[in-house]
């Protein structure tokens, strides 16, 4: 996952890649998660991983979970956030307060093809990113 | 049978082996085991298992469902040391003289029972048993034998055998009580699963290619046989109290070894030592530890408990398994260093370049690196932007 200028260089590299199709990509402002195998490198991304107990969370690689992560997982279902959706514990946003939990859910549907990507682009461009 | 050298080098005491030859022994099979690992997909930790209990002169099982590459790993090995090797697929009516050889029937006419076993599993060095769990209560009890003793008795008949290690091979473990003894006599556990997704163009290129090659040797059993001799006789006045410790982990975690294992310990954990150029184990060779317990469950809780015992885990040698054993640091950022200088010396490409720095940058935290990988991963990034420049900004 990239996150400010990171994801807007992820992105970049997301349309100059040929085979992007094999990757699954959502976009938020100031955010750009990306899913698959044989993932794409830009410096100063976010890693993500999952556990076996809590398939539908995206968690950093290099942190170890306070909580229960089925615990969590259950939880975050029944606040009515959708799943699967990336956990960071700390995001630094554009705008507004920084080191905040951040929960960024990947929908079902909406997710960015070439065209949308430059759309996302553009609108991270526009927001001074 | 046995070699006249290795009786030799059995009498001598290790004080007697010059250092030099040891990190000689040590340097060639570091070199057989890269070459033996380079083409074959994620065996490296089997790859080091088999190396490290030839050293401690015990033996490997390895479960797992077949066609996992289980018998070519351990005949690109015996290929790499130059070993005679021995290998086969046992089933329920394996005959005796299928392993260990025909009657000779030209002594049977002069009234004794002895066998031919030029070619068989008594004068391998390197062996490989599949299916070893299918094999007749007369082949195992025989086996037994080979595999305690490195003695061949069959009839009057008593050899020496020249073995090394035998490699076992089974889809499961035995269930049945008399079957689960004879596995305990193989002190390595090692668990293997099918090839993941992500490697799996990796293991179609590697597998065309490894049909056509023949593995040229690369260090010799005088090599093992040297080593073997240091570990019988290192000294583990360090390390002993940290493998009572690590015992008395597993034991409250309700886990239980029997003390033969724990005693045969020792010889992996000076053999650990020995292939990384040190004479006397310590902390960071108490991995091995975790490749005796019996099954998958025990090894991962084991590890768990183990855990803080492990944290300084190391091995250049034997890097996959210290990795898989320990998870811990040290050993993760000696198989990424290695990995990295690896991919620099060899000219790789994108692809493989960003698959490393994703690793490395997903397994290891920038204040964690150290120097060496810090550097190694500048280089990689320099070498990707120079072999696929970054896209235009729009």
């Amino acid at each position: 996952m990239g996150c400010a200028e990171v994801a807007v260089r992820l992105a970049r590299r997301l349309l100059a890649d040929p085979e992007r199709s094999r990757f699954s990509a959502w976009g938020a402002p100031g955010a750009l998660f990306v899913v698959g195998e044989n993932l794409p490198w830009v410096e100063g991304l976010a890693h993500l991983g999952r556990d076996p107990g809590a398939p539908s969370l995206f968690l950093p690689t290099l942190l170890e979970p306070e909580w229960p992560l089925d615990l969590l997982e259950s939880a975050l279902s029944s606040l009515g956030v959708a799943l699967p959706c990336a956990v960071l514990p700390a995001f630094p946003r554009p705008a507004g307060p920084s080191g905040q939990p951040f929960l960024f859910a990947a929908p079902a549907s909406g997710r960015l093809d070439a065209e949308e990507l430059e759309l996302w682009l553009q609108r991270q461009s526009e927001a001074g990113v | 049978m046995a070699d006249s050298r290795t009786a030799a080098f059995a009498a001598t005491p290790a004080a007697f082996l010059p250092e030099s030859r040891l990190q000689d022994a040590a340097t060639s099979l570091r070199l057989a085991l890269a070459r033996a690992a380079e083409d074959l997909v994620d065996r490296r930790v089997l790859l080091e298992l088999v190396t490290l209990a030839s050293i401690a002169r015990e033996h490997v099982l390895i479960l797992g469902p077949p066609g996992t590459a289980k018998s070519a790993a351990v005949r690109r090995i015996a290929a790499a040391l130059g070993g005679r090797y021995f290998e086969y697929l046992l089933g329920r009516f394996t005959e005796p003289a299928e392993i260990f050889g025909p009657i000779d029937l030209r002594r049977l006419q002069e009234g004794v029972f002895e066998t031919v076993t030029s070619g068989m599993l008594p004068e391998a060095e390197i062996a490989f048993l599949d299916e070893l769990f299918q094999g007749s209560t007369a082949i195992l009890n025989t086996l037994l034998g080979i595999l305690n003793e490195r003695k061949f008795r069959r009839g009057a008949q008593t050899l020496d055998c020249p073995l090394r290690v035998v490699v076992g091979a089974s889809n499961e473990l035995p269930s049945d009580p008399s079957l689960a003894a004879f596995a305990d006599r193989f002190l390595l556990r090692h668990f293997v699963d099918s090839v993941a997704a992500p490697q799996l163009e990796e293991l179609l290129e590697v597998g065309w290619r490894l049909a056509e090659e023949n593995l040229e040797p690369v260090a010799t059993l005088e090599d093992l046989d040297v080593l073997a001799v240091a570990a019988r006789r290192a000294k583990l006045d360090a390390v002993r109290p940290l493998i009572a410790e690590a015992m008395r982990l597993l034991r409250k975690a309700g886990v239980h070894l029997s003390d033969r294992r724990l005693v045969k310990s020792q010889r992996l954990i000076a053999g650990a030592a020995l292939l990384d150029d040190r004479l006397e184990p310590d902390g960071r060779d108490l991995w091995p530890l975790v490749f005796i317990l019996p099954d998958r469950a025990t090894q991962q809780i084991g590890a768990d408990v183990l855990q803080p015992l492990l944290a300084a885990s190391r091995s250049a040698a034997l890097s996959a398994a210290a990795e898989e054993a320990s998870g811990a640091l040290p050993a993760r950022r000696e198989r990424l260093r290695q990995a990295a200088s690896s991919l620099l010396e060899k000219e790789a490409g994108a692809t493989e370049i960003e698959a490393l720095l994703g690793e490395l940058d997903a397994e290891i935290a920038p204040d964690s690196r150290g120097p060496d990988l810090e550097d190694l991963r500048r280089r990689l990034v320099h070498r990707l932007a120079a072999v696929e420049p970054a896209p235009a900004e729009a």
